[in-house]
């Protein structure tokens, strides 16, 4: 199968001196399109690090990250940010929803940023889908933990993006809305063809992955 | 209660910036309030030294002076003597009126400035001695022995009695005279005040009007009024001071004022740099309270999720009050003393920038004395109690709101938004919303800009010159014996003369003789001329009680007696030199008519003229005698005698708008020399003969701006006379005005600017929380596809909108303000033409006049040329200022704490 993501030699380092933390070492890994991966480990493992860089969000390590065929270490602020709009989505542990706006809004906001104006129909099934249509008028603050993620999938998903990163997504939640979102998931990755990653410590959800990555101590075992 | 504190200290080290931001707005707004009150109580006693006219200096201040401060006064070890007058009522004669006092002891010291012409002073309440202006005024006929009756009113003028007296003496009321240790020296009291003696203790409606006291020889005069039926809104009025004197003079008490006809509703003014004083000090409280409410709301606001948690653990409500009501004692007590320690830095370090510079007088704002005795009013407990009671109300609103939102925990939000997002701009607006702390935001800078631009006008204002500014400039040159540098024209330094000119408003050319301008140095020198044998001397203020009299103040053959040669005995000689001579302002046609009654040829090329440059008067071509209507209006004893002059002066004399600075011209003085400048224009062959340039002066300063030509044709009688004359300095009073207004309003200026200073960082202050509390939200949009310098974008004019709206509501209100000036400014300058156009015998009408222009001036501050439209630059120069500080603010914070924190934002928990 293609890889949709790939990292070669992949080194990350926090911090100086005594205090100094390589988090990756040496990474090399592939993510396969269309399937959904897991990133497992104890905590503190460099899961969550690996995420963000290959998700766009930490640029300063050495080694390669390609996306396609894009080196998105090499890539500047303004072309990450494109990047991270059309082609990556984002899942949080903690939502990470704007508590000003509404849930549409919420919603919305990626295709504001890159002024794309989503197909209704697209976004009515979106919604559908994910089971909060009687919930966009909602704030983010009068919904459950649940509802919160499925608005922050249903975001991640607004400007179609190739690939959908998951930063523990049902950590935050109860047994059975973290079964429904693994649910939600799992669709969306054999119905709609999205790459899902998934960093968990959360064996169950790992289990239920096409792919699983071990990471231990900054080297994928 | 340990656990709290333990929790309290851990939180707070746990968001130290919170913490200190929170203290530093406290300690802001102590800041602020105490240095501007500081600097206020400085300037009243400044103003009140320079209109006392000491070298003394204020160390004591009371207030609402009654039997215990006297008796205060009296246990001070530094006052050796203490005196008391008691005022039984007035009597009338005409439309003047003259105060009866009684004394209750030491009389003959009391009244040692009243030499007794015949008779005696009086020793019981059956007594009376009169000047002689009054004795010819009410009982021209009476001997000494004979019985008189007078009808005394009351103190308001209104109820009267009869009461009979035995006239026991006849008391020289023209003459000022200071003797070496003298009971009053240099005396501005009413002159034709009636004298006699009374019980005091049977005068049950007395104004207890402490006076003078003594110490090894040097006066301190202490004089105040028991106020039981004056106004009480004017403080300065019932203030009482002990200052200490010199042996050249001492100062009018207010209460002799209050005395000697001035009615309750006069009021003594209030100088209009003590009032923009004031205006900046309610601003200031505004803005810093509002920064402090702002920056404690912020971090509040945050801090509320912790709070819901503690009641989520167990803690109850009153558990968590408590907690708050420790926490706000804690930044109450570190803000206060920060901000104390910071005010009082700030302030002695700005006094003595201020008092090296500019030469001014160094009274502090305080004293501890006096910060004991006036326990409510000081800087001190005003700043600590307006601190105190906004923290009171900040903790009270987080209380009330703790407890209305305990049910809602976490995140809920009762925000309602009613405007779709259509953008991402109007996302981060969104996010960014502030609402009612927006408001307080808006209305803090408009009120800085505002008040900064107000500042900022008053500092350069147009004055032409005031009289405290060239008072100032004089005495310092004539303090020094510095040579000057010249700004343009003849450098008088090689000219070796001693005359000086200054120009002032384009209108007078002043000769100033030295010794007669400084004060002390006059007192001095009056002092001297009595040890070298002069027979009298006369100050200032004599010449015009000796022209205008008081039997027929109609007659302007009066001026001729003062330039009368015989009559030049009476001015008061030294070695055949003339110490003091008063005269008059004129155009062309008056000097012409000036020629005529005395019959002297002053309109001619040889005329010498001679300025004797007092302490300065407000002057422009409209208002050559508003010297004199300042004069009455704070000299109510006086204005009778002001008013009667310048009857006699406003027939002969008119300021004419077209007159030209070579024209020539008599400058006049009229009561009192310390406000009236002098020019004397007289026939060359004459001044010599009067000796005017004798060269007992030790200065004298020459200067026609200038202009050689004209230098040397006026001086070219003198000079050709064989005097000596050596020029020691000169000045150019318009080269000289910047830094002389600078000097004049340091005070002022430097307050507004640390006002805007002090807003600048408290706004920066809020940005930061605000920003702070938004970061997380703010980063995470990037995750999105916002780029950085989108982001820095949205901020940046996000952070221009309160600018913005402020910026056009304060122009708006600017506008508003200064259309109100300009109407109130016509409506003065029409006042003024009416009463420059007033002829002699409407003297009711007059004075109606001048306590509506009064009025206008307190009110409003009007000056000669008000509110120059130029007030836009300044302002621009202070929105702009402000947007830069803003803009920078913002860039700096986002680039600090957004932009790179992509991977702590998206893996935090922390939502707002």
């Amino acid at each position: 199968m293609e890889a949709i993501i790939r990292t070669e030699n992949l080194f990350k380092t926090y911090g100086d001196g005594e205090a100094k933390v390589e988090a990756l070492k040496d990474v090399s890994v592939s993510f396969e399109k269309g399937k959904m991966t897991a990133i497992t480990g104890a905590s503190g493992s460099g899961k969550s690090t690996l995420m963000h860089i290959i998700g766009g969000l930490d640029s300063l390590a050495q080694g390669k990250v390609f996306l396609g065929e894009q080196d998105l270490l090499q890539l500047k602020d303004k072309e990450l940010a494109q990047l991270r709009a059309e082609k990556i989505g984002f899942v949080f542990q903690f939502f990470k929803l704007i508590p000003e706006l509404s849930a549409k809004d919420n919603i919305l906001f990626p295709a504001l940023v890159i002024n794309k104006n989503p197909e209704q129909k697209y976004f009515d099934n979106l919604c559908e889908t994910l089971g909060i249509k009687e919930r966009l008028k909602h704030y983010p603050s009068q919904l459950s933990g649940g509802q919160q993620q499925r608005i922050a999938i249903a975001r991640a998903l607004i400007n179609q993006p190739d690939i959908v990163l998951c930063d523990e997504p049902t950590g935050n939640l109860d047994v059975k809305s973290g079964e429904e979102v693994m649910q939600l998931l799992e669709t969306l990755c054999k119905e709609y063809g999205k790459t899902i990653i998934i960093v968990t410590h959360d064996i169950n959800v790992a289990n239920r992955c096409d792919c699983v990555i071990n990471i231990s101590d900054g080297r994928i075992v | 209660m340990n656990t709290d504190l333990k929790f309290l200290f851990r939180y707070w080290k746990r968001n130290k910036r919170s913490f200190i931001t929170i203290i530093m707005s406290v300690a802001l707004l102590v800041t602020m309030l105490l240095v501007t009150l500081l600097f206020e109580r400085t300037d009243i006693r400044r103003e009140l030294h320079d209109y006392y006219n000491t070298d003394g200096a204020f160390d004591i201040e009371y207030r609402n002076v009654d039997k215990d401060t006297i008796s205060l006064i009296k246990n001070n070890s530094t006052v050796d003597k203490i005196g008391e007058i008691y005022c039984v009522g007035k009597v009338k004669y005409g439309d003047f009126s003259a105060t009866v006092g009684a004394f209750k002891d030491r009389v003959a010291e009391e009244l040692a400035h009243y030499p007794v012409m015949s008779g005696k002073l009086p020793e019981c309440s059956s007594e009376i001695s009169l000047t002689e202006s009054l004795k010819n005024t009410f009982c021209p006929s009476a001997e000494i022995g004979e019985t008189i009756t007078l009808e005394i009113f009351d103190i308001n003028g209104e109820n009267s009695k009869e009461i009979k007296y035995t006239l026991v003496g006849i008391l020289n009321d023209v003459q000022r005279t200071t003797f070496e240790d003298p009971v009053y020296g240099y005396d501005n009291c009413d002159p034709r005040v009636p004298i006699s003696y009374e019980d005091a203790e049977s005068f049950s409606d007395g104004y207890i009007n402490v006076i003078f006291s003594f110490i090894n020889g040097e006066q301190l005069a202490v004089s105040g009024y028991e106020d039981s039926k004056f106004a009480k809104e004017d403080a300065l009025r019932h203030e009482c001071f002990e200052r200490g004197y010199s042996l050249n003079g001492i100062g009018r008490s207010h209460g002799i004022q209050m005395v000697s006809g001035a009615s309750s509703e006069d009021e003594i003014a209030v100088s209009s740099k003590s009032q923009m004083i004031r205006i900046i000090s309610v601003f200031a409280v505004i803005i810093s309270v509002i920064s402090m409410l702002s920056c404690i709301d912020i971090v509040m606001k945050k801090r509320m999720e912790s709070i819901h948690l503690m009641r989520c653990i167990g803690y109850s409500k009153a558990r968590i009050f408590r907690v708050l009501v420790i926490e706000a004692f804690i930044l109450f007590i570190i803000g206060i003393i920060t901000g104390l320690a910071l005010g009082i830095i700030i302030y002695e370090s700005a006094f003595a920038v201020q008092t090296d510079t500019f030469g001014l007088s160094k009274y502090r704002g305080y004293t501890a004395e006096w910060i004991v005795s006036q326990k409510a009013y000081s800087p001190f407990f005003s700043s600590v109690i307006i601190a105190g009671i906004t923290i009171l109300i900040s903790y009270t609103v987080i209380i009330i709101r703790m407890n209305r939102d305990i049910s809602i925990v976490v995140s809920s939000s009762k925000k309602r938004y009613f405007f779709k997002i259509h953008s991402v701009s109007s996302a981060v607006r969104r996010v960014l919303a502030q609402g009612a702390e927006g408001i307080l935001q808006a209305t803090a800078l408009v009120c800085v800009l505002f008040a900064s631009t107000l500042g900022y006008l008053y500092c350069i204002k147009d004055g032409k010159g005031t009289s405290v500014v060239a008072q100032t400039t004089m005495n310092k040159y004539m303090q020094q014996d510095n040579i000057y540098e010249v700004s343009d024209g003849i450098d008088l330094n090689k000219l070796n003369c001693d005359c000086y000119m200054q120009v002032q408003g384009g209108l007078a050319q002043a000769v100033y003789l030295s010794p007669f301008q400084s004060r002390g140095l006059e007192h001095e020198k009056i002092s001297e001329l009595y040890r070298n044998g002069a027979e009298t001397v006369y100050s200032w203020s004599d010449p015009f009680m000796l022209m205008t009299g008081v039997e027929d103040s109609s007659n302007p053959t009066l001026l001729s007696n003062l330039l009368d040669e015989q009559n030049c005995e009476r001015l008061g000689f030294l070695n055949g030199s003339v110490s003091a001579i008063p005269c008059f302002l004129m155009n062309d046609t008056m000097l012409s008519k000036l020629s005529d009654i005395c019959e002297c040829d002053f309109n001619n090329e040889n005329a010498v003229w001679v300025s004797i440059f007092g302490d300065g008067m407000e002057f422009s071509e409209n208002e050559a005698f508003t010297v004199y209507s300042a004069r009455s209006d704070e000299s109510g004893y006086m204005s009778e005698e002001i008013i009667n002059t310048q009857m006699i002066v406003s027939d002969c004399i008119k300021a004419d708008s077209a007159l030209l600075e070579n024209d020539r011209f008599l400058c006049g003085v009229l009561g009192e020399y310390r406000y009236y400048p002098g020019f004397l224009v007289l026939d060359a062959e004459y001044a010599q003969r009067i000796g005017i340039f004798n060269n007992t002066y030790d200065k004298i300063l020459l200067s026609a701006n200038g202009d050689e030509d004209r230098l040397n044709s006026l001086l070219s009688a003198v000079i050709d006379s064989g005097t000596q004359l050596n020029i020691t300095t000169r000045f150019n009073l318009s080269k000289e005005y910047t830094y002389n207004t600078l000097n004049e309003y340091s005070t002022v200026a430097f307050l507004f600017v640390f006002l805007f200073l002090i807003y600048i960082v408290g706004y920066c202050n809020v940005l930061k929380l605000r920003l702070k509390l938004k970061s997380s939200t703010l980063t995470m949009m990037r995750c999105f596809g916002v780029t950085k310098n989108r982001l820095t974008g949205y901020l940046i004019s996000d952070s221009l909108k309160i600018p913005a709206i402020s910026t056009i509501l304060s122009a708006g209100l600017i506008c508003s303000f200064r259309k109100l000036l300009v109407i109130k400014y016509q409506e003065y300058c029409e006042l003024i033409n009416r009463r420059d156009s007033i002829s002699y015998g409407k003297e009711n009408e007059l004075k109606e006049i001048k306590l509506k222009l009064r009025e206008l001036r307190n009110d409003y501050m009007l000056l000669d040329e008000m509110w120059i439209p130029d007030w836009i630059v300044p302002f621009l120069i202070l929105v702009i200022t402000i947007c830069i500080v803003s803009v920078l603010t913002v860039v700096a914070l986002q680039r600090k704490s957004i932009t790179n924190n992509l991977t702590e934002a998206v893996s935090s928990k922390d939502q707002e």
